[in-house]
């Protein structure tokens, strides 16, 4: 059933192989057992409770029989009763729980209760109620073991057929009118094999030890048979003058249980790893769900974010006084900080809102380690961002950005090597230590992240979630910091807070759960907001609510927002500045209505041109950006966009191009830029003299 | 609630199946009262007397009738009720049950929240390498083991007998120690595994980045947000095993010589004394059952996303 193919063997690991090993050693033994020269029945009273020697590898029994010729044998037991127990769970158990998961409904319920009424019964009064029907042989045991893991056998075959019966490929096989056997042979079987046969080789395991367990309490193999399990029942009584009776079967069994827990444990990781794309004979109608995805990006006319908020997000705009009581609060709170623990800002003497860029980034470099050696992720970053402006990090995803947004954040990978500084209100976030990093974030930073279904913790009241940043930060009661959450949903537009606060995120709509995440990030009034993408999850309409909302807040609050996204539209319409980054560096930066109207770095001007507009006119095309962006690891010596770029030259080949002040400056002057003035690296900018 | 239905389906199940395995049996409980030597007719007369010369449909009728309202009827030899007798072992295979859950838990929780924690460094590795190499002892193997070393050889643990809680609290833990240990021992292994799988997933979800990003202390977002949400997986889990062990105690019972269930049950049939089985198995799976049935009410109830859609389950 499972296909060999040369690769599908590799990479299991040496314990895997050790394990097959032994196993192989075990059928070995069973099998040549007879022609073996060990005699599990010789008696030689003379030689009673001998040490383990050469002669007697084992030692022998009270009786003199040599303990290892007994385990020898005893083999054949366990790997029959391994192989056979294992053989009827998969022959019994498998197709139920393959019937149950395909049908569901009603057949599930019925199939799904008698198995659990199995289950409940005692394992040993099933044993001994069967020895007296069938009477004691390996049969019996082989049965026993059977009619136990079956039940476990249907559990898992169920749970795997779930979980590929709604894909695609099952349900248009099932359109297409094949019959319930087929479907279930041809779609269904290919794609549960591995889990079900890895299950199987577990229930050989649990099969070789129940025996074992059978054996030690009488119920199992016949007194005639040599079994391990028998062998460490009769050591038990000797364990004061002979431990080795029973320890050395009992290492026997440690072995093999520990290889078929192995063997299934490295398939498993391995089958994990390389998971194939979902198998199907009939080639699944794939097309379908890959088109789909190609969705027209966001419209958003830059007017929206200015407008109102749509009456329905309820009190959006008319809670400026219920924040500023938020803030206040956060204000008080901090007061009552020991002064160790407070930030910078708010120590004796200091002004509320220092002079200067919020946040400064200063020839930033980050590589990181890999197995394969260091990559260079950013390379020499500069930007800042003055308080209550926003700055829009524009990029193809794997440009860096929201790896820079971790870098400012302080939450790389361990043996990441930084170069450069990152300054949050004048202090070097570089130089803290992580615990000092770390109250940093949620007190002075804060994220906002791209999808708040899955950002926001599932299982907490989403009032305590707002609650909690000014709880670990803050130090607030319970009580104060409740209140304060309470006038912090307010403050971002959700109606009824009271109600809101003892919901959970599942019970929210997106545009909600964006707004409890802003809140959360406002907890502790932070001079900077770090939003990631924070709508591009959100339907188009909430888009704008949202936007709107962080528009209102950041001038409410003075607060610094760098806003990551690959939305040039809504870049344009919501930051103050723009940079456009490529494969770790910024190769343009520039007001927003400025580099909207005019973009000079080529690249900006192809994401430009491939982004769809109202204004244009639905006769223009779209324009595709040829290629693909480079692997870091082969970054080009040169301009990275360079092998993609229509204007390159040799050049843009040989060297990189630095982040300079526009040399032609065709623009009105740039006074709204941050300071910075306009800024391309490029060799041949749109707009110079273009021969 | 279509799950307290089949639930209701299954304790029949179960107790018409804990009924029928024993009446079906072959050997005469008659012949064992009596002995080999006992005449036809004192067989008949006992047999009438304990009903068993009546439809098998009848008998089931009038014992789950009788044990509905807690009556499992006599010991054919113990002379005594049977609730009696079960509640006695009861006592302390249920005792051996708790005692080994919660060493386990107490283990396998932090072990495998600190594993999930240091994923692929040295103590996830450790953990991993004890915790796989525990889940293979067999517990006979381990029970005699224990014995060896810390009864026969250091002499610090009885190795055998049991002393009730009656006779004092401490002896009677200290004659628990090895017992619990054989059934905590894979367990806690087993607990730790499923924690650090359950909580490698749940530390890689946004939500957990964004409480790293929100700058909370790493024990907080361990145990306030992780493993709160891994525990939902836990509790179904530990219930399922509240049963097993409950059914699965008779090595340990017998190897250290405990008076609990396991053995009892064993003793019982091979006595061919069957009211005794017959209540023995209905309480085991009774209690596996609702074991099973509660964990996942209490799942449904910690887990709002359960609580507040009671549809998509």
């Amino acid at each position: 059933m499972v296909s060999a193919g040369p690769k599908r063997w590799s990479g299991l690991g040496a314990s895997f192989w050790l394990a097959a090993g032994w196993l192989s050693l075990l059928v070995f033994a069973a099998m040549t057992a007879s022609w073996l020269p060990l005699d599990p029945n010789g008696f030689d009273p003379r030689n009673g409770l001998l040490a383990p020697t050469f002669r007697h590898p084992f030692g022998t029994t009270k009786v003199g029989e040599d303990i290892f010729a007994i385990a020898v044998h005893g083999s054949r037991v366990a790997l029959i009763v391994g192989l056979c127990s294992a053989l009827v769970a998969l022959l019994v158990g498998a197709p139920l729980g393959l019937i149950a998961g395909y049908f569901r409904g009603r057949v599930d319920t019925v199939i799904t209760t008698l198995l659990d009424a199995v289950v409940a019964f005692p394992t040993f009064v099933l044993a001994s109620a069967l020895v007296l029907f069938v009477g004691q042989s390996v049969l019996t045991v082989v049965l026993v073991v059977g009619v136990v893991t079956a039940p476990l056998m249907a559990r898992v075959t169920r749970t795997a057929t779930r979980t590929v019966v709604d894909r695609d490929f099952v349900l248009a096989s099932r359109m297409a009118g094949a019959r319930h056997a087929r479907v279930m042979w041809q779609e269904l079987r290919p794609n549960i094999v591995v889990p079900v046969l890895t299950y199987a080789i577990l229930i050989s395991g649990v099969a070789i030890l129940a025996e074992g367990a059978l054996s030690f309490v009488g119920l199992g193999a016949p007194s005639d048979k040599a079994s391990w399990g028998r062998l460490i029942a009769g050591g038990r009584e000797e364990l004061q003058r002979a431990w080795w009776w029973s320890m050395c079967p009992s290492a026997l069994f440690f072995l093999t249980i520990l290889s078929v827990n192995l063997i299934n444990d490295r398939l498993q990781a391995r089958w994990l790893l390389g998971r194939p794309l979902p198998k199907s004979k009939a080639q699944a109608p794939r097309g379908v769900a890959v088109s789909a995805r190609v969705s027209a990006p966001a419209v958003v006319s830059p007017e929206v974010p200015h407008a109102r908020p749509p009456s329905d997000s309820g009190p959006g705009g008319d809670s400026t006084g219920v924040g500023l009581g938020a803030m206040a609060h956060v204000a008080a709170a901090r007061a009552m900080l020991p002064v160790g623990r407070r930030s910078p800002d708010s120590g004796p003497g200091a002004m509320p809102f220092p002079p200067g860029p919020r946040l400064r980034i200063e020839a930033l470099t980050v590589t990181l380690t890999t197995p394969v050696g260091p990559v260079r992720i950013l390379d020499g970053i500069d930007l800042s961002i003055e308080p209550g402006r926003v700055l829009a990090l524009v990029g193809e995803s794997g440009a860096g950005k929201t790896m820079l947004a971790r870098t400012i954040l302080g939450m790389l990978p361990d043996g990441t090597e930084v170069g450069g500084r990152v300054l949050l209100d004048g202090t070097d976030l570089a130089a803290l230590d992580p615990q000092g990093r770390r109250r940093k974030r949620g007190r002075e930073m804060a994220v906002v992240l791209q999808d708040p279904q899955t950002a926001l913790d599932p299982v907490m009241a989403v009032g305590w979630q707002i609650a909690e940043p000014a709880r670990v930060h803050l130090g607030l009661a319970r009580a104060l910091a409740r209140e304060h959450a309470l006038a912090l949903m307010a403050s971002v537009g959700i109606a009824e807070p009271e109600r809101r606060f003892r919901q959970y995120p599942h019970q929210l709509s997106g545009g909600l759960r964006q707004r409890v995440a802003i809140a959360l990030a406002l907890s502790c009034g932070p001079q900077l907001l770090i939003a990631d993408e924070p709508t591009s999850a959100l339907d188009v309409t909430v888009q704008a609510q949202i936007l709107a909302l962080l528009d209102r807040l950041r001038r409410d609050r003075h607060m610094a927002v760098l806003l990551i996204t690959h939305d040039l539209a809504m870049a344009a319409s919501f930051a103050d500045e723009i940079a456009v980054m490529y494969s770790g560096r910024i190769v343009e930066r520039a007001a927003a209505n400025d580099l909207f109207a005019r973009p000079k770095m080529r690249y900006t001007q192809a994401l430009l041109a491939s982004a769809p507009s109202l204004a244009a006119g639905s006769h223009q095309r779209l324009l595709a950006i040829p290629g693909q962006p480079p692997n870091p690891y082969f970054r080009p010596s040169g301009c990275a966009f360079a092998p993609r770029c229509g204007f390159a030259t040799a050049q843009c080949i040989e060297s990189a191009p630095p982040l300079v002040v526009d040399p032609c400056r065709a623009g009105p002057s740039s006074a709204d830029t941050g300071g910075g003035g306009r800024l391309v690296a490029c060799w041949h900018p749109a707009g110079a003299i273009d021969s | 609630m279509r799950r307290a239905g089949s639930l209701v389906v299954v304790l029949f199940l179960v107790s018409m199946g804990s009924f029928l395995l024993t009446s079906l049996l072959p050997g005469d409980p008659a012949v064992a009262i009596l002995g080999p030597a006992a005449t036809p007719q004192s067989l008949a007369v006992v047999r009438h007397s304990l009903a068993l010369d009546r439809p098998i449909p009848t008998q089931y009728a009038t014992w789950i009738g009788r044990a509905a309202t807690g009556n499992l009827g006599r010991s054919y030899q113990l002379e005594e009720q049977v609730t009696t007798v079960l509640a006695r072992t009861l006592v302390v295979t249920v005792e051996l049950v708790i005692l080994a859950e919660l060493l386990a838990l107490l283990i396998g929780v932090p072990v495998g929240v600190w594993a999930a924690q240091r994923a692929n460094q040295r103590f996830d590795k450790i953990a991993s390498a004890v915790s796989f190499g525990a889940l293979a002892l067999p517990q006979f193997a381990l029970a005699i083991a224990l014995v060896l070393v810390f009864g026969v050889r250091l002499h610090w643990f009885p190795t055998i007998g049991f002393v009730h809680i009656s006779d004092g609290l401490g002896a009677n833990l200290r004659s628990m120690v090895l017992p619990t240990l054989t059934l905590a021992i894979p367990l806690a292994a087993f607990y730790t595994r499923v924690v650090r799988t359950d909580m490698v997933v749940t530390l890689r979800q946004p939500h957990i980045e964004l409480a790293r990003a929100m700058g909370y202390p790493t024990r907080r977002i361990l145990v306030r947000h992780a493993l709160r949400q891994s525990s939902l997986t836990l509790i179904t889990v530990a219930g399922l095993q509240i049963g097993a062990l409950l059914g699965g105690s008779l090595i340990v019972e017998s190897i250290f010589a405990l008076p609990g269930m396991g053995r009892l049950m064993i003793q019982r049939i091979g006595a061919r004394d069957y009211t005794v089985v017959q209540g023995g198995v209905l309480v085991i799976a009774t209690t596996y059952v609702l074991a099973n049935f509660g964990a996942d009410l209490l799942h449904s109830v910690l887990d709002p996303r359960l609580r507040h859609d009671p549809v998509s389950r």
